[in-house]
This record gives C-alpha cells, structure tokens and sequence, in this order.
C-alpha cells in the first residue's frame, strides 16, 4: 500500500472513477505534481477499479424467479394464517354471535335484580343493616331488601315468622 | 459476447414504481416482474460479497422475500433499486455474521462450473470467466465487509456515489474514504492475478 495523504483520499478515489469535477481535477493535478505518495496511491486506485470492471458477471439461475415466486407463495400462504385484518373478518359472524349472547345474558341478570314493580316503598337504596333498625321499613321491604343482599334463606324465613 | 458486454441497463424508475403498486394490491405477477429485472444484479452482488455460489443464491432469495414482505412499507424516498440494495446488504451481512458462527465453512465453492451461475455461454472462455470471477471474489473477501460493500457497489456494480450513501445509510464522504481503503487493500491481493494474466499474454 503506498503511502498517501488522507486530506486528498476522496479525490483520489472519484478521480480513479473519472468521477471528478473540474475544478477538483485541477486540485488534485496541482497535488500530485508535488506528492509521490498520492500518484502512487492514484495508480493503485485504478489499477483495482480496473481489474474489478472486468470481474465476469454472475447471473441467477434460469429457474431464479419462479423459486422465489414459490418461496413467496408459501410464505404468503402462512402470513395469511397471522394476517390480523382476515382473522377479523372471518370472525365477525363469531364475534356478532359472542355480543348478542352476552347482552342476552347482562338483560337476563339485570332483570332479575331489579326492584319488583310492586315495592313501592321507596327503601330500595337502604343498607340492610340500617333497615332492621328503621320501624318505618315494612316487613316485605325489609324481606326484599334482605333477598337482595343475599342473606341467607333461614334469616329471611325466620324475620317473615316474626 | 462475454456476459460483462451483455447490457443489463436498469428498469426506469416509473416502470418500477407501477409494478410496486400493483404487487402492494396482490398482483404477484407485477412483483414477479421486478424479480426478474433485477436478480442477475442481485445474484452478481452477492456473489461478489460471499464468495459462495450456493450462498450467493439463498441470499438473493431471501432478500427478495424480506423485499416482497416490506413492499407495503416502502415510501418511494429513494428508488427501488437502491431501497433493494439497502436489504440485499442486510440480508448478506446477517447471512456473513452467521458464517462467521461456522469456523469450518471456507468461502468460496471454487466449483469451477459454467452452469452453476446460469452461464450464458460454456466452453472454455465460460470456464475461464469462472475463475477469473472466483479469484476476484476471494480477494474480495480479504476486506472487511463495510470497506467490501462499498468497493463492491461501486466497483462491481456500478452504483453512484451517492446511491451508495443512501442504501448504506452513511455520508458521501464515509463512502469516498471506505472506497478508496478498500481498493489500497485490494491492491496486493489482486496483483498476483494481473500478474498471472501478464504472463499468460507474454507466453502466448
């Protein structure tokens, strides 16, 4: 490797490609008329830029593009099995299915929560606990507010006795 | 004709950008098309990089594919033939780094045989081509792989200084110096094969 001057690399390397503008040629001419590192470095420069523009070509294989068209295929093929717009799609029936069944079930539940149409008395709101000391409580009221709060049957069926 | 007469002159820009579109919406023809216009530069540049013909292939292949997977992702900021180069690099240095795990592999198959790369011509000069090209190859594995790549494309392949710079992602000037450094190197490993080439034209 012959010895050149790292400020002028650039020059020497596009002027090898006969890639350099004028006004950097006569730069570079104006350096090399001085520097026998550089010229050396110059004619390495081109004599390699030489030998690699007659490398011969390598080409693909005649049947290249179909076994890439295929390795494409199978990989398509599997990308659509994760292909998250297709799964939704294909889903949707599932999905509309799942939604219906679970509001179905939220109505079912919310119906059987509710306060009965006949409680009129207002307490629905009122703690248990407070209710049993509340003589304004009707003992229905106080047996449907206990029902609610899942007290346990034999409480309820031992209050209704009273 | 030797394949370096043959032209391979690159596919216009706007060709390129319809077929993308339409291989973007499914149309694996179109996309089919853009293989086919590029491959042999691609195959020739991995050759060059990995010294392995078999190699050289695979990782053609597979960069097409990761080019095939991206398409929706590529934006048109640079052309498609430097965007394909930016993944045929990655794909060969990822295919280098793995070679590297594997100490007993030597590079370069040296298989000597016209067909193996599709020769259009066989015979002689074809056998001669091959090994021409395969000394040029291994000479070209001296290097490390940036002051490679960068040689290669510009010396091998014929991409512009500032193609270069974009498909590596790095300045012009970076691209100038990894140039030259890789050609000074060169230098002493090819000059047995200029030498040799010398002495056969002074015998014959």
């Amino acid at each position: 490797m012959t010895d050149s001057c790292p400020d002028f690399e650039s020059l020497l390397a596009r002027s090898a490609d006969g890639a350099l503008d004028a006004h950097d040629e006569a730069t570079l001419a104006s350096h090399l008329a001085t520097c026998a590192g550089c010229r050396g470095a110059l004619a390495d420069q081109r004599a390699v830029r030489e030998a690699l523009a007659a490398r011969p070509l390598a080409y693909a294989r005649p049947d290249f593009a179909r076994r890439v068209a295929q390795a494409i295929d199978a990989d398509r093929s599997w990308l659509d099995r994760l292909d998250f717009r297709a799964w939704t799609w294909r889903l949707a029936p599932v999905a509309a299915a799942l939604s219906l069944a679970t509001w179905l079930v939220v109505q079912n539940t919310a119906a059987s929560l509710s306060p009965s149409a006949t409680d009129t008395s207002g307490d629905s709101d009122l703690p248990v606990a407070a209710a049993l000391w509340d003589e304004s409580v009707s003992d229905t009221s106080m047996l449907s507010l206990m029902l609610r709060a899942g007290a346990n049957d034999r409480l309820a069926e031992t209050y209704k006795e009273r | 004709m030797s394949p370096r007469d043959e032209p391979r002159p690159d596919p216009p820009v706007d060709h390129d950008q319809a077929l993308i579109d339409r291989a973007r919406h499914g149309d694996a023809d179109a996309f089919g098309q853009l293989v086919r216009a590029y491959q042999h530069r691609v195959v020739n540049f991995t050759r060059a990089m990995v010294s392995d013909t078999a190699d050289a292939e695979d990782i053609a292949q597979d960069a097409f594919l990761r080019a095939y997977r991206g398409l929706r992702g590529f934006r048109g900021g640079s052309s498609f033939k430097t965007w394909l180069y930016q993944i045929v690099t990655n794909t060969a240095r990822t295919h280098l780094a793995k070679r590297r795990d594997r100490p007993d592999h030597a590079a370069g198959d040296a298989a000597a045989d016209p067909e193996a790369f599709g020769q259009p011509n066989t015979g002689e000069d074809a056998l001669a081509d091959v090994i021409r090209r395969d000394a040029i190859d291994r000479a070209l594995q001296t290097l490390p792989e940036d002051l490679r790549v960068a040689v290669v494309m510009r010396d091998v392949e014929g991409l512009e200084y500032a193609e270069i710079a974009r498909a590596l992602d790095v300045p012009i000037g970076t691209v100038e110096s990894r140039i030259f450094r890789g050609r000074a190197r060169l230098r002493a490993s090819l000059r047995p094969t200029r030498d040799s080439q010398d002495e056969r034209g002074a015998t014959s």
